[in-house]
């Protein structure tokens, strides 16, 4: 594994707000993973992405991108990166094709491999047959992905992506996660902002959730989660006309089982591993001749980790 | 130099699609140039831009001056300006103009004549004068056609004014001379009529609309060409909004996010800000270049040598971009510069001259003006149009090159102390 992003002790106040935006923070990102900043608004998720993409220089510490210091060789790391900011950086009276011509000059492209480039992203971001139109009359979704699209033109070795489902439709945000899904399955490292729990748990490799500037927690999902020492949730809906509580009494023997609350017509276990609970309680059911209508696994949340470590929800 | 020069087209693209700006780069100015030549000078100028202007005369008056008047409208000066239909039919007319065929309909009304020469005066009664009756000749003009319908009005003003002041000349006239015993009463009504009509001939015969050529080389300085003087000078005053709303893009680009994204890629903050520089700069060439050919063939005025006129214009763009290029260092946001450009353009325009004759200013804001590209702008085309050569706008030219210098230096001083 080479880490390709390698950011040691990296702060960032902004003056003359004296604000301390970014507080010694340091992660790698290995070649080929999708790495997760999770954190709430104002966490200093877009202030790490701009030290990294070399818009803001540290207050102290350094960042290295393809073995490039943000500090002493800007332009090596532009060349290395995609960026896909947070705001929509696009020009609403050019066209989709335009705005990729565009900003591929900018990156040094030019002639018959940028237009094949052109072609080859707006196939991949699902812009294709609207290549001519001008971006001013594309939804919000569409514009997301074009902005998307300028990120991945020179082929980076990691693309930046900074809250890119923000203020879309869910069919469009669905769209987008199974793009940057795609993309890194053909190989391309992402660095990912978000703070929506549910896309950094599908997305992510490993995770670094920040608060106030910090970096809290640092680790694959697994690692994060066994850190609050939560188990999953094995959640049984009941017909309308059973009564949870003589199969709850019975499932508190059950080898495995922690935890066992009620609800209407619900039964909420709390098991070290689904998989291996799951067969022994639908047996016990059976016994007692309680109907289970379904069965929802639920695995331990970054929501909860995140609550764990700060006293607060992700959210609020 | 070539992600400079993308930067550049990308701006040019963009304002040029842009229909707002289209309205402020070339419409504005060029139907500007038009109303306030045709508002101080009548449109002297001539030349193929406005031609065959269609106009209904309808003619209710079966006196001397409403004759007068249609045969205003026919006479051969105005032939290829208008197309003029006569008729009676009043309804008719207001119709062709409701249906968009006619840029306005003139109705003369019945009592035009009475109103000059009143009919008392047929029976030797000279207290007749004093009460005359009001007559209204209408202009029926096409909201759709301001400028024709303007012509058509303008056309009708100075025969009124010249005929009134005819009128009102015979009136004081008769009167002395009956006063005086030299008329007899009986005598006013041919007498009256006589200067009356000497009035309105001259008002027939007097060039309303003479063809520029003509008028030169009658006496270059009896008349001040008003077309010739407007239409550089208006591509100079929106020159500036241009710029200026150049200047504002860079602030806009900052809140569109596209500036910053613009630093992500491997590109320098020189080259960026060098491409939005060019922007601005080609952008402005591009409207005063087509503002000045505009004016050069649709309304045929003739701006001086080629050779002078590119240097002259080169060097006015590039002292108006540096004017652009310290607002947007100066101001804090994209509404400020807005603002800013607006205040500047305008009261740059009022300075130098931009709304009326640079030469009748007086000489201290003449002076004071000098920190105006405006006013070495228009000092070079009035050289030019005056028939000076290169040689004659060196000093023009030297001045704004010069101002351009320090501004760009006062701008990237500014910029500096800002992104620091
Ligand atoms: N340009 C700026 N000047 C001053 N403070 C800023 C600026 N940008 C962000 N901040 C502050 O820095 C902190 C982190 O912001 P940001 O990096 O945008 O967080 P996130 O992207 O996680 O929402 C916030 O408190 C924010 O108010
Ligand atoms: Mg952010």
């Amino acid at each position: 594994m080479t880490a390709i992003v390698q950011v040691q002790s990296l702060s960032k106040r902004y003056m003359p707000e004296n604000v301390l935006a970014v507080d010694d923070v340091s992660f790698e990102i290995q070649q080929g993973e999708i790495f997760s900043l999770l954190g709430p608004n104002g966490a200093g998720k877009t202030t790490t992405i701009s030290v990294l993409s070399c818009l803001l220089s540290p207050t102290a510490g350094d960042a290295f991108v393809a073995g490039h210091s943000v500090v002493r060789e800007p332009m090596a790391v532009k060349r290395a990166i995609g960026v896909v900011p947070q705001e929509i950086a696009l020009y609403n009276v050019l066209s989709a094709r335009e705005n990729l011509v565009f900003w591929g000059r900018m990156y040094g492209m030019g002639g018959r491999e940028l237009s094949r480039r052109v072609d080859e992203v707006l196939q991949q971001v699902g812009l294709a047959d609207r290549a001519k139109s001008r971006v001013g009359t594309f939804s919000g979704g569409m514009k997301r992905r074009l902005n998307i699209a300028v990120g991945l033109l020179h082929k980076p070795q990691i693309v930046y992506m900074d809250e890119p489902t923000v203020g879309i439709d869910p069919q469009s945000r669905r769209n987008i996660l199974d793009m940057v899904k795609e993309l890194n399955r053909e190989g391309m490292t992402v660095l990912y902002t978000t703070h929506y729990m549910e896309e950094a748990h599908e997305l992510s490799h490993r995770v670094g959730i920040m608060d106030h500037g910090r970096l809290i927690a640092l680790g694959t999902q697994k690692e994060l989660t066994r850190l609050v020492g939560e188990h999953e949730t094995l959640r049984l809906h009941l017909g309308e006309d059973q009564t949870p509580e003589p199969l709850a009494e019975a499932l508190r023997g059950v080898p495995g089982v922690i935890r066992v609350s009620t609800a209407d017509h619900e039964i909420v276990l709390i098991v070290p591993e689904a998989e291996d609970a799951l067969p022994p309680v639908i047996t016990k059911a059976n016994e007692l001749g309680v109907k289970v209508r379904s069965v929802d696994i639920q695995e331990p949340t970054l929501e909860a980790v995140f609550l764990h470590l700060t006293g607060r929800a992700l959210r609020d | 130099m070539r992600k400079i020069l993308n930067v550049a087209w990308k701006d040019l693209v963009t304002t040029f699609r842009d229909p707002t700006a289209l309205i402020i780069m070339l419409a504005a100015p060029y139907a500007l140039t038009l109303v306030m030549a045709f508002a101080f000078g009548g449109l002297s100028g001539g030349g193929g831009g406005l031609s065959g202007i269609p106009v209904f005369v309808v003619n209710h008056d079966s006196g001397e001056f409403g004759g007068y008047l249609q045969q205003t409208f026919q006479s051969p000066d105005l032939a290829d300006l208008l197309d003029v239909t006569v008729t009676a039919d009043e309804a008719a007319a207001r119709a062709a103009v409701d249906a968009n065929k006619a840029a306005a309909a003139v109705v003369i009304p019945a009592n035009l004549s009475d109103s000059i020469v009143p009919p008392g005066l047929a029976s030797g009664n000279p207290s007749a004068l004093a009460n005359r009756p009001q007559a209204v000749v209408e202009v029926y003009a096409n909201p759709d056609r301001p400028i024709s319908a303007g012509i058509v009005r303008g056309i009708v003003d100075q025969f009124l004014s010249r005929v009134s002041a005819g009128a009102a000349g015979g009136q004081v006239a008769v009167s002395q001379l009956i006063a005086s015993g030299l008329l007899a009463p009986q005598e006013a009504l041919t007498k009256g009529m006589e200067i009356g009509e000497r009035a309105a001939r001259q008002a027939t015969e007097t060039r309303l609309i003479a063809l520029k050529g003509e008028t030169a080389a009658q006496d270059p300085r009896a008349s001040f060409d008003w077309l010739t003087y407007m239409a550089p000078s208006m591509a100079i005053l929106f020159l500036m909004f241009t710029v200026s709303n150049g200047g504002k893009t860079l602030l806009a680009e900052r809140d569109w996010g596209t500036l910053p994204r613009l630093l992500t890629t491997p590109t320098s903050t020189f080259q960026v800000l060098g491409g939005k520089v060019c922007g601005i700069y080609l952008t402005g060439l591009a409207q005063m270049g087509i503002l000045l050919v505009a004016s050069r063939f649709m309304l045929g005025v003739k701006h001086g040598p080629f050779s002078a006129v590119v240097p002259v214009t080169l060097a006015l763009v590039a002292a108006a971009t540096g004017w652009a290029l310290v607002l947007a260092a100066y101001a804090r946001t994209a509404g400020q510069a807005n603002q800013m450009g607006t205040i500047l353009s305008l009261a740059f325009g009022g300075l130098a001259g931009n709304f009326f004759p640079r030469q009748a200013l007086p000489e201290w804001i003449r002076t004071v003006s000098l920190i105006t590209p405006n006013a070495w702008g228009l000092d070079a085309f009035n050289k030019l149009t005056a028939g000076g050569t290169l040689g004659d706008v060196l000093v023009p030219i030297v001045g704004l090159l010069a101002m351009a210098a320090v501004l760009f230096v006062a701008a990237s001083v500014i910029f500096r102390r800002q992104y620091a």
